[in-house]
């Protein structure tokens, strides 16, 4: 939602009206960084599973391994079959998997990610550079009304 | 002019605009859940047929059958689709809503300010007759 129509200089806005500007800039600022931290942790996530698939690769059937129950309680129990892996693809919905197809699950969902995480920079890169653009036109707009009050003084 | 009646307006306003922050979130959620649904629709359109798919109720994994996840996720999409349509015509309206509300406080507004000139000049005038009658006065006593 666009405060002004567009084509408005900056400098021909109030000090209340950039104010508000700003206000509105910071707050949108604020929600794309959030996302930004958001797909950052998915990404890491993401990128545990691929590495747990990893680790588990060499495992045969008959090997024993302490599964976590929860962070700091662990089962010893014993792999009936690791070539099949629980694999969540969202909304509850489980598909029981190979590993060359859970790989790619896992795989899609880093370029799928990824490709958000990029477009959420660029916007991040613009939203400051908006900002910047912004704090420059309130300062240069308070310089001068303070020298037109102090040469109202004199 | 009535200050009641423009504080009233205001607050109808305020409300307005409450909703709409309202709706915005609402329709931001729904997008998401969209988004997430998308993911499963595509996961499980590229499934083997012979997949064993799960769905977590509770704490439990309930085996389904893929047809039957597949169209499940599928109505779930279309109700979605359906329910942000809902949401954005609501913010259609309410954005139509707030904007002529605001612009009716903003005239109320601006009547006011008239108003106070007004009283701020009639009372500048009456002032400087009141100053021209005891000028008089006095000048009276002086002969």
């Amino acid at each position: 939602m666009a405060e002004e129509p567009k084509g408005v200089p900056l400098s021909e806005l109030s000090l209340q009206q950039l104010g508000e500007l700003q206000k509105n800039c910071e707050q949108e600022l604020n929600f794309f960084q959030e996302s930004f931290n958001a797909l950052k942790a998915l990404l890491t996530r993401n990128e545990k599973s691929i590495s747990a698939l990893d680790d588990i690769k060499v495992a045969t059937s008959g090997h024993t391994a302490l599964i976590p129950l929860s962070e700091s309680l662990y089962i010893r129990a014993e792999l009936s079959d690791p070539t099949k892996h629980m694999v969540e693809i969202g909304t509850g919905y489980f598909v029981e998997l190979d590993r060359e197809k859970a790989k790619a699950i896992f795989d899609r969902k880093k370029e799928h990610i990824t490709k958000q995480v990029e477009t959420v920079e660029g916007i991040l890169k613009e939203k400051r550079r908006t900002r910047a653009y912004i704090s420059d036109a309130f300062q240069t707009k308070v310089q001068a009304q303070l020298a037109t009050l102090s040469t109202q003084q004199n | 002019m009535d200050m009641a009646k423009f504080e009233e307006e205001v607050n109808k306003l305020k409300t307005l605009e409450k909703d709409r922050e309202k709706y915005f979130t609402s329709r931001q959620e729904m997008e998401m859940r969209l988004t997430e649904s998308r993911n499963v629709k595509a996961e499980l359109d590229l499934m083997d047929s012979d997949s064993k798919v799960y769905k977590l109720i509770g704490a439990v994994l309930v085996r389904q059958e893929l047809e039957e996840a597949r169209s499940t996720v599928e109505k779930r999409l279309e109700f979605i689709e359906s329910e942000i349509k809902r949401v954005e015509s609501s913010i259609a309206d309410v954005v139509k809503k707030s904007t002529e509300q605001r612009e009716k406080v903003m005239n109320m507004q601006k009547a006011f300010q008239v108003l106070a000139q007004q009283q701020a000049a009639a009372a500048q005038k009456n002032k400087s007759s009141l100053f021209v009658s005891s000028f008089r006065i006095s000048f009276m006593f002086f002969l």
